[in-house]
Formats: C-alpha cells, structure tokens, sequence
C-alpha cells in the first residue's frame, strides 16, 4: 500500500503525498486495530454464553492462570471440523473454537488443544498473525470475486468450466502476494506453543492424542473450503490438495507437520508424555 | 518432447507448480497490458520501444518477486505427503 505514496508524489506533489500518507497510515491501524473483530465476523462467529458453556469457561480460566495471562474471551463458529484459533491484538484476545470439537473431542483434549492457543497469546505472535491473517484472506478472497464476476456475466455457475478457470488465473495473481505476506510477516510459533502447552498441562500425550484426532478427522471429514490466507491462524492445517485448483493452497502451508509436531512432543516428554 | 514435459512437471514439487501457473498468471496480464497500450497509442511497431520498456520493466518486477518467494518457500514450506 505504501508503494502509492511515490506515485501519488509524481503526480500531486509534496503535500498531496504527506496527506496520503497520513490517511494510509491511520487506515492500516484502524485495520490492525479492528482485525481481530472483523476475523470474528469473518467466521460468524458468536460468543459463548457463561450459562451453558460454564464448563469451558472453567477450563479457559484455569489454562489462562497456568500461563499468567488475562483470561480471553471464547467465541463458536460453525464449521464441520475440529478447529481453533485466537485472534486479538493490545491484551484483548478470544479463542475462537468450532462446535464440532466441543462434540468430537473430549475435555482433556480440548483442554489440549486451548493450551496451545492460550501459549501462543502468552508468547505474543497472535496479534501479528491476526493482521497478516486479515490481509493475506482479503488478497485471496479476491479470488473469488472474480469467480462471482464471471458467473454474473453469464459464464455459467460454480461448478462449470469457465468461472473455475477465472478463478484458477485470478488466484495465480493473488495467490504470490498474500503467500509472500504470511511468509515475510507471518510468526509460527507453532512448535514453541506445543512445548508451552504440553508443559503446562504436564502430559504431552494429551496434546498428542488431542492433533492426532483433530488432524485426521481433517483430513477425512472436512467439507469446507478455508481461506488459504488464514491458514497461519489455525491450530492445525486445514488445506487440501486434492486437485490441480487447490494447488495454490501448497504456497500456504508452512505448519510442521502433525508428526514432526508429535515427535517432537514425545522426544521432550518421554513416549508416554510424562516429564 | 510433450512426454519430457510432463515428466518434468511431475517431478515438480506442488509449490513449484503454483509457481509457475502464477507465472503464467502474471503473463495473461501483461499480455492485456501491450494489447491496452497498443489501443491507447494507436499503433504497436512505432511504439515498440514503449511496449518494449513496460515488458522489460514488468518482467523484471516478476522475476524479482518470483526469486524472493522461491527463495521464502524453499526454506519455510512443508510438502503434504
């Protein structure tokens, strides 16, 4: 975005540049400032109420005092897969869980699992990833318009030839540039907040068992299509490379793989998780 | 020489591949842009030394980003087995 500034300089001069600048400036920090909100609206996500989720809220309150950090908000999506993420930036945080791993998993797994999210807060690169996570989805949800564009000028519909293929050369264009955001800006913590999360719950197996589980129901059940962009957020990777249109997809995966990520637990911790 | 290719392209990791259909993206609009220019500027052979300018330009952009983020994805991408 900053690139507009010489452009505008060339052709406004001084003062029109500066007040260029100034407006992009406060654009991108009203942005980083409201990213996390817009993430949440983003999933359709809605907070989960004290009163029939008081037993998250528990487990939330005690995970946080493990890592001595101000309890973050819980907020439920809907999607068909075991899922979580945090979103948040200045000590304001939520953990954002899909309803099917309050069914899937159980509680000493979820449990897991919203240690290592609560890790990656307490390590600090959520509100990093939650810009850069806002920015790199907008670039390649951009695909999708131009899929919209063709259908609406009488291409045909999702499925037909002609809108797939607008789409497959418009994410080629969007693809490079939000694949180089996440990978210049992004942070993956992932394996430190593995280390964290399976110290504090002092059974890595736990942890194990919890990324063995939701990875391969990933890998079998998943229904949705996920924003590749976003894919730095999530706990595990939700990506699939079943055909010549997800191969964009591959510039986005840079989360260690659920072995490497287990292995490197049970190495730590000993074969059964223990310390 | 088809059969070379699509060996070629099979041995090519999934990321590589992305790359080059990005690439081939990316020429699909320069394509649009002398086609574009040569309209506004009515003619292409006199103004070729223009065309010439803006693919050289547009191109050298390109292969750019395409060495940095070859050079990101081969250190920090993981391959799906």
């Amino acid at each position: 975005m900053l690139v507009i500034v010489p452009i505008v300089f060339y052709f406004g001069g001084a003062y029109v540049a500066v007040a260029s600048l100034v407006v992009l400036l406060l654009l991108l920090t009203s942005l980083y400032r409201y990213s996390p909100k817009i993430l949440l609206r983003w999933y359709r996500c809605h907070e989960a109420e004290p009163a029939t989720q008081q037993g998250m809220h528990d487990m939330m309150a005690s995970v946080a005092s493990e890592f001595a950090i101000p309890c973050p908000k819980i907020y439920l999506f809907d999607a068909s897969i075991p899922m979580l993420f945090s979103v948040g930036t200045r000590k304001a945080y939520s953990v954002v869980i899909s309803e099917s791993a309050l069914n899937i998993l159980d509680e000493d797994e979820l449990r897991a699992l919203l240690a290592c999210e609560v890790a990656k807060i307490s390590i600090g690169s959520v509100p990093v990833n939650t810009f850069v996570g806002l920015i790199a989805g907008s670039i390649m949800s951009l695909s999708t318009v131009a899929m919209w564009m063709s259908m609406l000028a009488g291409f045909g519909q999702e499925k037909d030839a002609a809108p797939r293929f607008a789409r497959f050369l418009a994410m080629g264009l969007v693809s490079l540039p939000a694949a180089l955001v996440v990978h210049i800006f992004g942070v993956n913590s992932t394996l430190k907040a593995d280390d964290m999360a399976a110290s504090a719950i002092t059974d890595g197996s736990l942890l194990c068992r919890a990324l063995y589980r939701a990875n391969n129901y990933i890998r079998l059940h998943c229904t949705e299509d996920f924003n590749p962009g976003h894919v730095n957020l999530f706990l595990v990777n939700p990506l699939r490379l079943n055909d010549i249109f997800d191969l964009y997809s591959s510039m986005f995966i840079i989360k260690p793989d659920i072995g490497q990520r287990v292995s490197l637990i049970k190495e730590k911790y000993g074969r059964d998780g223990q310390r | 020489m088809f059969a070379m290719l699509m060996n070629i392209f099979k041995l090519m990791k999934d990321w590589q591949k992305a790359l080059l259909f990005s690439f081939v993206s990316y020429m699909v609009v320069l394509f649009f842009i002398i086609v574009a220019v040569v309209f506004i500027m009515k003619g292409f052979s006199r103004n070729l030394p223009v065309l010439m300018g803006i693919t050289a330009g547009y191109m050298f952009l390109l292969f750019s980003t395409m060495v940095v983020a070859r050079h990101l994805f081969r250190k920090r991408l993981i391959e799906e087995e």
